[in-house]
């Protein structure tokens, strides 16, 4: 009774989500191949009512669950919201990528599902077990979804190096846990968090903090532990690829948060080192997508850089942050599926990935170079899209936590700079060039969900843009009732 | 008769408005075709000047029984502190400008209309003379140091356009460049002081109402000025201000533009460049006199540049063989005279000789345009030779300007002995010879010019023909002032002064009276009567025999001093000077400096992007798709951050 | 007057661009442009109402309004941003400027532009919607906002429809812009920051910062926050040694974007400067104004000198106007208001020169399809017309008077050379004495280097002999002549009455100087 309960009031979506999983696996083994498209609707079906359940379930106040170890917030919902939403998106691009290939699609929408199940149990988790469960459950399930397109060397070699990357994150991360289990005796946040108050800082702290982070950093991919990403996301199926860089990330970054306002939120060492990653990670990740051929390797580079920017919001400690961090997420989430889906159009339609293949793209398709160009935009951060107010909240955020954190800002601005440069290039190459107009050479089909995901990024970019200020209220309100009762 | 009078003062700005009219109706008129008439053209232009010559008069009718002078402003830039007006200030002065202005002017519009008749350019010719008028008036009109400016420039502008009306052909079009960039170098030097000017008695026109800059208050301004700054200040703005009638009225060394704006039509050349524009320098010395009086060094400098110009132009004159390049330096060395005169104090002098000049060089001038139209555009004088039986009313005009040039009797004359007997006044001994040296050289060459174009034999190719009576009843009409004003003006014999009315209402200013003693008047006479026996003697065919009997012809001598020779044909090497200072100097700078700007500043601003996409390059290769390199990153990160935050921290601790 | 919204006004541009952009709008070429033209032309008249309705004596913002939510809620509101506009004097010439040059530049855009017409129309309008947002925003979150979308039209213009190095020069542009605006963010922020610190309340609104401010910034954070917003508006401006941007996009852009580009888009980081870096400001903008003036000093002389070694013509009217708008810098540096009110006219005066010069080249350009003053010769034989404009706008452009350069460069010398801002100090051990009115005059010695290479340009190219394969250069045509006259119009009107526009700004410019 007690675990129905439980289910009821904090695991309501997971456990749609589970059972909507098991009926997907269990449709991939009987239905014909004709008829696996059904299973596109079940695990829509699945992520709608797990939406749906989560605005039943009344988040307003926290409630705790499975023995404290999983809680329900606002906070935790709107992460979950973000993670619900990015994989319907999914959803919409696998139908048809993965149907291009051949293969039984079942078995890809149950992986989706167990992996959207992970990122929400990270969300939530509120103790090591629990976090390092959700975490290996969507790791795994991203293991096996970069390399299902078995045929491809690429996806293979992406699997691969995901997987043991991955592995050796996860076990560096155990031991960090491990270590933070040795100095406090506990595996709950809440007690690990009071018990540390009371604490005396010592190097172990600092260096269990630093393992643990490993694990979080490979997900949510900041330098040091970013390597995998370009890789990954070139070898990977495009809407594995767009998971990866928006759902899988918003999961690492709830986790992150909760464990880093929880537990460490006492030291501004660790402020620092969140600080050093954020700023190191954006340089790298911008310097390196320089002078980038492939599309595809140059959002995994934009990725780690925007993961960068996110991370400052973290260092800063303070609510404003947070509050900038859902934000900054929220637009991330269409912004970048927005680009994901423009380039799966394409590859779709020609199996090209470079930059300079999307030349003349606005002679052929305006439209669906606009909304590219669009996003591309709100990525690079250029007014009036969402991923400008973002940014500007997100610095504004920096700026408002005191004076001192100005040169964070001064770098991540010139970040912005360097970032400009490689986004311009691929707006270059579909508006600019080819100097001469080529007529309507090779018009594609677009395919309608991915034309419906790209349609609603789009929107969703410019909408964010003009009117942003509801959104960051909701960002605002989530993120004070969940979260003050822990920060200062 | 004085409410009749005052109409005209009170709308004296029609002067200066109507050919401004009628530059915009036959601009307007041409180029949307309304009609295609040159009648019509010529018709409002003189009668446009015409009337300007009578509103002139009737200006000067008032002037003489006027106590005080007459000004009126309307406001043109109100902003802050500055306040900037146009406006007329009517006085003896200005009338005697307005009546030489338009005088000649009105002559030379009827000349040209011969001159210019077979041109393709007619209309364009005379609206820019319109506009040349309209500029000039305006200037002569300005009420303050601020509007005269303005129209300084202007009278620039119109200039620049007149030169290079012939624009096709590469000198005249140089000429114009030339002519323009030299006076934008005085107009900057004027622009530069009348500001520090105002600077400096900012509060003093702010306390006394009355409009800034107006030349009605200029002298306690110029002395507030002198205690506020101190002198060296005080000579260094006024010495700017001066900078701007140096370049106007081609004193050395900025004098180079003028002899090049011969390439110009030669009507221009007499109007612009030697009538009235040219002598707007000497008018704004006149104007601003206070500011310079108040600073005898000034003065000095002032005095001393002009007499140099005198000196070098007169000795380049000598040897010119360009018959309008030698009216030029000669108009060149005339202003010198004037501005030396000026600046020794020989207020009235300098002016008198202005008005004087005005007529026989504009005279001289239109004979020699008329020569050179008269021969196909020939304007060496090595190919002319006996003109005067082919045209004698342009040789008998022509010699009344060398007479009256020269100082014999004539118009010149009674001027320049008043410069003689004021700087013999102001005891200048050195300038007093200087002078008289060039007097001597101003006979010379100008009769060296009247021998070799109009006696002896015609040494040309083309037929010469005769001019069209328009340009010859101008000529003669301009004779008569050339040959009378000075003496009808120089208030001996019971005549009119124009001394006493020049200077009337001027009392405060130095002022030379010139004595009554005989000695420098025959002095004069006898040098310049020497300086045409010299060119005669060398250059008359009556002593032809005699010279080749003592064996001192022109060639002989040219050959025995050869370096000076040398010297003032090349120019005295000024514009090579300049031609090779722009050449070796000035442009090296600016391709160094453009260069520099390429290649360093934009240089680093390229290195900069290279260098971050080269870091961007170094950090790629890390990404070499090796899982074992991957993972080394991680773990050589991961120890590199223990290591620098646990060090961080056992020190922070 | 209820029908004028700056909000409409600003917008209304954009609306053009969707109605163009869109599918519904026909390929046609010519309705296109007829179109476009008709729209701007009605902008214009628009903004025309705005300027006549325009009350200058009265002080602070005028046409004030304020967008919020049907509630009543702010833009955004968890930020303090307002949706607000307003103008004052300074901003409503330069509206109607942006309005009119607009219009220009596409009546001059029939030849220039051969391809794309649709994305080409619609990307002007978005960039008269981004400069129009510039002048008229009344709050620090707009200003920026639009400072920022203007980027984007002003990349595609530069590199779509471009020549040469477009790619690169487009390229070059946006990265340096951006990279000023990133500086201006941070400082909005400081500033914003500084102001919640003092008085509790995070707000944008421009008047909060300018008319009224209750306190002084500390000097160091002072300092660091004006640089902030003076490498922004230096670059736009631009100064020297910001400026290497300019020759090259306007070299490649086409010849309407140029005419933009130097008519509207420098007169943003003039504007900038006297919004932010003056009225935000003085204290510092006091403490640092020899600074400023000795670079505006050296914009004035430096950019004169490489002018005058320029063989590119386009290159060569790219570098006066750096070296013109050093005359605006030094009008802000003077911080008086005969120097402020100079400036700004300054800025109109070189919007409507450098377009004419850059029309001029353009009109050259697409005759003989070479930019190189060596190459061209003589051109006045045929095109008598183009000559005579040309001459009257370069005339303009070396400040002769009663065309509209002279009053605006006078003002701002007289400005500087009578400004008490500092009065005078050595340096190099007591060797050189350095006073703003010693750097005035070397300022106005740059009149003679604008004389030299102004008139040395157009000696070079319409006087002289003509060569033989520009027999054909035909003179204007009825296009090119609208544009030109329209221009002379401009520049003779307020040449010769400048108190017409001078007595739009001055009372803004006396009352927030009076306030300073």
């Amino acid at each position: 009774m007690e675990l129905l309960n439980d289910i009821k009031n904090v695991f309501l979506p997971e456990f749609i989500i589970t059972l909507f999983a098991l009926l997907a696996l269990i449709l991939s083994f009987s239905l014909k191949k004709e008829h696996q498209n059904l299973i596109f609707f079940t695990s829509v079906a699945g992520v709608i009512f797990a939406l749906y359940s989560l605005m039943l379930m009344g988040v307003s106040i926290e409630q705790q669950g499975f023995y404290e170890s999983f809680v329900s917030n606002n906070f935790t919902a709107a992460f979950r919201v973000i993670i619900l939403i990015g994989t319907g998106f999914t959803l919409f691009l696998s139908k048809d990528y993965i149907a291009s290939f051949g293969k039984s699609i079942g078995e890809f929408y149950f992986l989706l599902l167990t992996a959207t199940l992970g990122g929400m149990i990270l969300c939530g988790a509120n103790d090591l077990v629990a976090v390092f469960i959700g975490l290996e459950t969507l790791s795994i399930s991203s293991f096996a979804l970069c390399g299902y397109t078995k045929s491809d060397i690429l996806s293979n070699e992406a699997a691969l190096k995901y997987l043991i990357f991955g592995a050796v994150a996860s076990a560096i991360m155990l031991y960090g846990f491990s270590f933070l289990y040795g100095i406090t005796g506990e595996t709950n946040f809440t007690f690990i968090a009071s018990f540390i108050q009371n604490y005396n800082f010592n190097s172990l702290l600092m260096i269990a903090f630093l393992m643990i982070l490993a694990g979080f950093g490979f997900k949510i991919s900041a330098v040091p532990f970013q390597a995998w990403t370009p890789d990954v996301y070139q070898g990977a199926p495009i809407p594995v690829a767009a998971y990866l860089s928006v759902v899988s990330k918003t999961a690492g970054f709830a986790a992150l948060i909760r464990f880093v306002d929880i537990i460490f939120v006492e030291s501004t060492l660790f402020a620092i080192t969140l600080g050093v990653i954020a700023v190191i990670t954006m340089t790298v990740g911008n310097l390196m997508a320089l002078d980038q051929q492939n599309i595809r390797r140059l959002l995994a580079y934009s990725s780690i850089a925007h993961a960068g920017y996110i991370l400052l919001g973290l260092a800063i400690m303070t609510n404003d942050g947070i509050t900038a961090i859902i934000f900054y997420l929220i637009t991330y989430l269409f912004m970048n599926f927005g680009v994901w889906a423009g380039i799966e159009l394409f590859a779709l339609a020609t199996g090209k990935d470079n930059i300079d293949d999307l030349n003349g793209l606005a002679y052929k398709h305006r439209y669906f170079a606009f909304g590219l160009v669009i996003c591309i935009l709100s990525l690079a951060g250029i007014p009036i899209t969402a991923g400008f107010f973002s940014k500007f909240y997100l610095f504004k955020a920096v700026i408002s936590a005191g004076y001192e954190y100005t040169p964070l800002l001064v770098i991540a601005l010139i970040n912005t700079v360097v970032a400009i440069f490689y986004y311009m290039r691929v707006i270059k190459a579909i508006y600019v060039m080819p100097d001469e107009e080529v007529r309507s050479a090779d018009i594609f089909r677009i395919s309608f969900p991915v034309r419906l995901v790209m349609l609603i990024s789009v929107v969703g970019a410019l909408i964010l843009g003009i009117f942003a200020s509801p959104f960051i209220e909701k960002a605002k309100t989530v993120n004070i009732s969940g979260i003050e009762t822990i920060l200062p | 008769m004085d409410q009749f009078l005052e109409f005209f003062i009170e709308n004296a700005g029609i002067i200066a408005a109507l050919p401004l009219w009628t530059f915009l109706i036959i601009i307007f008129g041409q180029n949307l075709g309304v009609y295609d008439n040159k009648k019509i053209t010529v018709w409002l232009t003189c009668a446009s000047t015409f009337i300007g010559f009578l509103w002139a008069l009737f200006i000067f009718l008032w002037t003489l029984g006027a106590e005080e002078p007459f000004t009126k402003n309307i406001a043109w830039i109100n902003a802050g502190n500055i306040q900037l007006s146009f406006g007329w200030l009517l006085d003896n002065l200005a009338a005697v400008m307005l009546l030489v202005v338009t005088s000649v002017s009105l002559l030379i519009q009827i000349y040209s209309h011969g001159y210019m008749n077979k041109d393709e350019g007619y209309h364009r010719f005379f609206s820019y003379l319109n506009l040349f008028n309209f500029s000039m008036l305006g200037l002569v009109l300005s009420s303050n140091l601020f509007q005269i400016y303005i129209f300084w420039e202007l009278v620039g502008l119109s200039s620049y356009l007149l030169i290079g009306f012939w624009y096709r052909r590469p000198s005249a079009a140089h000429a114009a460049t030339k002519a323009f960039i030299i006076n934008r170098i005085g107009d900057c030097g004027l622009l530069i002081g009348i500001i520090s000017f105002l600077f400096f008695s900012l509060n003093w026109w702010a306390a006394s109402g009355d409009v800034y800059l107006s030349f009605t208050s200029l002298q306690p301004a110029a002395e507030y000025v002198l205690t506020s700054a101190g002198p060296i200040v005080y000579f260094l703005i006024a010495t700017a201000i001066f900078l701007g009638p140096m370049a106007k009225s081609a004193q050395f060394p900025l004098h180079t533009w003028l002899p090049d704006a011969m390439e110009g039509p030669t009507p221009i050349s007499a109007l612009i460049h030697a009538a009235t524009m040219v002598a707007a320098g000497v008018f704004l010395i006149a104007r601003a006199y206070p500011v310079f009086e108040a600073s005898s060094c000034v003065m000095t400098t002032i005095a001393w540049i002009g007499g140099i110009t005198a000196f070098i132009t007169a000795t380049i004159a000598l040897t010119q063989y360009d018959l309008k390049k030698t009216l030029a330096y000669s108009t060149c060395s005339q202003l010198g005279f004037m501005v030396m005169a000026m600046g020794a104090g020989a207020f009235a002098a300098g002016l008198f000789h202005l008005v004087t000049h005005a007529y026989f060089k504009a005279m001289l001038f239109l004979c020699s345009g008329t020569v050179i139209h008269g021969l196909n555009d020939q304007q060496d004088m090595r190919f002319m030779g006996g003109l005067r039986k082919h045209m004698p009313v342009v040789a008998y005009t022509y010699l009344i300007g060398c007479l009256a040039i020269s100082g014999i009797l004539l118009s010149g004359f009674w001027s320049k002995e008043e410069i003689f007997s004021g700087l013999y006044a102001g005891n200048n001994v050195s300038l007093l010879s200087l002078g008289l040296i060039v007097a001597f050289m101003t006979a010379f060459y100008m009769f060296r010019t009247y021998f070799l174009t109009f006696e002896g034999q015609y040494k040309g190719h083309t037929h010469p023909h005769n001019s069209p009576k328009v340009m010859t009843v101008p000529l003669i009409l301009l004779a008569i002032p050339s040959a009378l004003l000075g003496i009808m003006l120089s208030g001996k014999f019971f005549l009119p002064s124009f001394d006493k009315y020049i200077i009337a209402g001027k009392e405060s200013f130095i002022h030379l009276e010139h004595n009554e003693n005989l000695l420098l008047p025959v002095i004069s006479i006898l040098i310049a009567l020497s300086g045409v026996l010299t060119a005669a003697f060398f250059f008359w065919d009556g002593f032809k025999e005699k010279r080749e009997s003592v064996k001192i012809t022109a060639d002989n001598v040219i050959k025995s001093a050869k370096p000076i020779y040398a010297l003032t044909t090349n120019l005295w090497y000024i514009d090579k000077f300049y031609y090779a200072f722009i050449d070796k100097v000035f442009l090296p700078i600016c391709n160094f400096i453009s260069r520099f700007d390429k290649y360093i500043i934009d240089g680093l601003v390229n290195l900069t992007a290279t260098k971050i996409r080269f870091e961007g390059w170094v950090l790629r290769q890390f990404q070499t798709g090796q899982i074992q390199t991957y993972l080394a990153i991680m773990f050589a990160g991961l120890i590199g951050l223990v290591l620098i935050f646990v060090l961080l921290q056992l020190l922070l601790i | 007057m209820s029908f004028l919204s700056l909000t409409l006004l600003i917008f209304l541009p954009l609306a053009g661009a969707l109605i163009i952009y869109g599918p519904w709008f026909p390929q046609n070429e010519v309705k296109i442009r007829r179109f476009a033209k008709g729209f701007a032309g009605f902008i214009f008249v628009y903004s025309l109402l705005f300027l006549a309705f325009f009350n200058p004596t009265e002080k602070g913002f005028q046409f004030t309004e304020t967008l919020t939510f049907p509630d009543g809620s702010p833009w955004i509101e968890p930020l303090g941003v307002n949706f607000s506009l307003a103008v004052d004097g300074i901003s409503i010439i330069l509206v109607v400027l942006t309005t009119f040059l607009v219009l220009l530049g596409l009546i001059a855009s029939k030849f220039s532009i051969t391809k794309r017409h649709k994305f080409y129309y619609s990307m002007i309008f978005v960039l008269q919607t981004a400069i129009l947002g510039v002048f008229t925003a009344k709050d620090l979150f707009l200003f920026i906002l639009f400072w920022e979308i203007e980027l984007i039209p002003m990349y595609f213009l530069i590199s779509v429809w471009g020549t040469g190095k477009k790619e690169y020069s487009a390229m070059k542009f946006v990265l340096y812009t951006f990279t000023g605006s990133i500086f201006m963010l941070a400082s909005i922020l400081a500033v914003v920051y500084y102001n919640y610190i003092q008085t509790g309340i995070w707000t944008f609104d421009l008047n909060t910062y300018t008319y009224m401010k209750a306190f002084t910034y500390p000097t160091l954070f002072g300092i660091l926050t004006f640089l902030g917003f003076f490498i922004a508006f230096a670059v736009k401006l631009p100064v020297v040694p910001f400026h290497t941007w300019l020759p090259d996009a306007h070299v490649d852009a086409p010849t309407p974007v140029s005419m933009l580009l130097a008519g509207m888009l420098l007169k943003m980081g003039g504007y900038g400067m006297i919004r932010m870096n003056l009225q935000m400001m003085p204290e510092i903008l006091k403490i640092l104004s020899p600074l400023i003036v000795i670079f505006a000093v050296i914009n004035i002389i430096y950019a004169a000198l490489i002018a005058i070694a320029q063989k590119d013509l386009k290159k060569l009217v790219a570098y006066s106007s750096v070296s013109h708008m050093g005359i605006v810098l030094l009008g802000i540096g003077a911080m008086n208001i005969a120097g402020v009110s100079g400036a700004v006219f300054q800025m109109v005066a070189h919007g409507i020169i450098s377009a004419g010069l850059f029309m001029i080249v353009g009109v050259i350009y697409l005759r003989t399809h070479t930019r190189e003053i060596a190459e061209l010769g003589g051109l006045g034989q045929n095109a008598p017309k183009i000559m005579y404009f040309s001459m009257i706008i370069a005339l303009a452009s070396l400040g002769l008077p009663l065309l509209i350069g002279f009053a605006a460069e006078t003002l701002t010398f007289y400005g500087a050379f009578t400004s008490n801002v500092f009065n005078g100090f050595y340096i190099l051990n007591q060797y050189i004495p350095l006073s703003i009115r010693l750097l005035t005059a070397i300022a106005i010695i740059g009149i003679i280097f604008a004389a030299i290479y102004i008139l040395w340009m157009f000696h070079r190219v319409f006087w002289g002999n003509m060569f033989d394969k520009w027999e054909k250069f035909h003179d204007a045509s009825p296009h090119e002549m609208v544009v030109l006259i329209s221009l002379i119009f401009v520049i003779v009107v307020f040449g010769v009455y400048p108190a017409g526009l001078i007595n739009i700004f001055a009372p803004t410019i006396s009352s927030f100087m009076n306030l300073i």
